[in-house]
């Protein structure tokens, strides 16, 4: 479903984030993306919902290059794919529940119908009970919860996580990794950056590993997928 | 239908969480609004004085009256016949003769030259005709009569007292001239202001901006709540200028109506109508989405998720 074809991203000053990389994800695949910081994970995840374009190379999702597209279609992909970053990105000025609700309100959809799915996508992460506290009163787990029920509140058939464990002791990243996994267990694609090795071999998962730039081989020992 | 019934209750929801926004930093908004009041009473005042102006010298026309100041040689009879005369013409509604003597008697009153003009050895004043032309006379009609009336020949010098009303419309014209310029500049001066508060607001939501923008918010999403707080700075700055107005004029009320009362005529000052008070407040809260478009705009493409 996501292909990436000999992609290379150079930044303005000269930096080289990826090195003809090609990659091929299928639909339904939780993917562990790992590496060194710097490696140019964040680089390849930030690719697919345009945040970045390649200098280089083709991406094509669902059949169509999304390396060309025109910048008046870029909301519409990013309401299919989830987002889960390192540090949460949730807004402090309103209580959880409003947070979850965002992406469905950008979507347009009706008020009512908006928090009885950000109520189901809470009660999903086990933090229904929050719904009405201020963000900044939840520990660092239950932000980062937060932050999965409101990347999954709209049922997107992607969902990026661009080191959701970064802030989080062993017990905590497990259970998050626990809960996107279990996202996708019902049909999500997953694609996770992450630079903890041990984690993401414990899950029994694809793993490619970025190295300045280049994608290694597959760390195909631990592959439990397929 | 119900992607337009969302679209409908997203504007209503952004409007009224604008207006809370507003509500809840009351010091700041009060603040903005206030100036933006000043900016906008300012033309607005300036409107209201000169339709004032030009009602009460309106009022004044209606009672135009003509001089006729006669040679000074001439005889009493000779000036109550030519009296006589113009009391049938239709196009005249009053006429007063006033000879040499009470013309002297009425200046001597109204200037209280007493000692000077006793000292005259003969008194320097014609005999004069006051005539009032009908009200309803053209201009055409009053100019044709003007004409007449010099052209007699007892007749010396014929004075319109209008000369100081069309002056007055010279000034009037000349104010509402300016008033355009005045009116143009503060409206630049009140888009500028409502652009600012909207900059410093978009530069406080810039964490919202940019969630909003890694979920998919479209470009008019995010920028319907700032338009929203612009049109409801304009609203709310044209209704406290009107209220600005009403005062300032009703602190004018009562010396005006001294003043007018000195040249015996009464008037009724002209308040902010209900059209007037509208078409502020709407044009302010034009200017408001005007300055709010701006600055979005402007901004909006320099933000841009990471």
């Amino acid at each position: 479903m996501l292909q990436f074809i000999n992609v290379s991203k150079r930044y303005a000053n000269g930096h080289e984030a990826l090195n003809n990389v090609s990659l091929n994800i299928s639909r339904g695949e939780l993917i562990f993306l790992s590496g060194h910081s710097g490696a140019g994970k964040s680089t390849l995840l930030k690719l697919i919902p345009i945040l970045e374009r390649p200098t280089q190379g083709d991406i094509i999702l669902d059949g169509a290059n999304i390396v060309r597209m025109k910048k008046y279609y870029i909301p519409l992909l990013r309401r299919n794919i989830g987002m889960v970053f390192q540090d949460h990105h949730l807004l402090f000025d309103r209580p959880v529940i409003n947070n979850v609700m965002l992406p469905l309100e950008i979507s347009g959809m009706d008020r009512k119908e908006c928090r009885k799915r950000a109520q189901a996508a809470l009660d999903k992460v086990g933090l229904l009970n929050k719904q009405n506290c201020d963000p900044i009163t939840l520990s660092t787990g239950e932000q980062q919860r937060v932050g999965i029920a409101r990347a999954v509140v709209n049922r997107p058939p992607i969902l990026l996580a661009d080191e959701p464990t970064g802030n989080l002791d062993p017990k905590l990243s497990q259970e998050i990794m626990n809960l996107l996994s279990q996202f996708n267990s019902v049909g999500v694609t997953a694609i996770i950056a992450t630079h903890d090795i041990r984690l993401a071999r414990k899950m029994h998962r694809r793993m490619v590993v970025l190295h300045q730039g280049k994608l290694l081989e597959a760390d195909i020992a631990d592959t439990g997928h397929g | 239908m119900v992607r337009l019934r969302s679209w409908v209750l997203h504007h209503f929801s952004c409007a009224n969480e604008s207006l809370i926004r507003l509500l809840k930093k009351p010091l700041a908004s009060l603040l903005t609004v206030a100036m933006l009041a000043i900016a906008l009473a300012l033309p607005g005042g300036l409107y209201m004085l000169t339709q004032n102006m030009l009602a009460l010298s309106g009022h004044w026309e209606a009672d135009t009256r003509i001089s006729l100041y006669l040679r000074e040689d001439l005889d009493e009879q000779v000036a109550r016949n030519i009296v006589a005369n113009l009391q049938k013409d239709h196009r005249i509604t009053k006429v007063q003769f006033m000879n040499r003597d009470e013309a002297l008697d009425e200046f001597r009153q109204m200037t209280g030259f007493d000692e000077a003009l006793d000292r005259l050895e003969h008194n320097p004043l014609p005999p004069v005709i006051l005539l009032s032309p009908r009200k309803d006379l053209t201009a055409d009609a009053l100019t044709d009569l003007l004409q007449e009336l010099t052209a007699m020949p007892q007749v010396d010098l014929v004075q319109l007292d209008l000369e100081w009303i069309k002056r007055l419309q010279g000034i009037l014209g000349l104010i509402q001239r300016s008033l355009l310029i005045v009116a143009g500049l503060l409206a630049i001066a009140v888009v500028l202001i409502i652009g600012n508060t909207i900059r410093l607001e978009i530069e406080n939501r810039r964490d919202e901006i940019v969630i909003t923008q890694l979920f998919g918010a479209t470009h008019a999403f995010i920028r319907r709540p700032f338009l929203y707080d612009g049109i409801w700075f304009g609203l709310l700055g044209g209704l406290l200028a009107c209220t600005l107005i009403y005062a300032a004029l009703r602190v004018l009320n009562e010396p005006v109506g001294r003043l007018i009362e000195l040249y015996n005529s009464s008037f009724q000052p002209i308040y902010p109508g209900p059209s007037f008070i509208a078409a502020l407040t709407l044009f302010a809260a034009l200017l408001g989405y005007l300055g709010a478009w701006t600055a979005v705009s402007q901004r909006l493409h320099k933000i841009e998720p990471e």
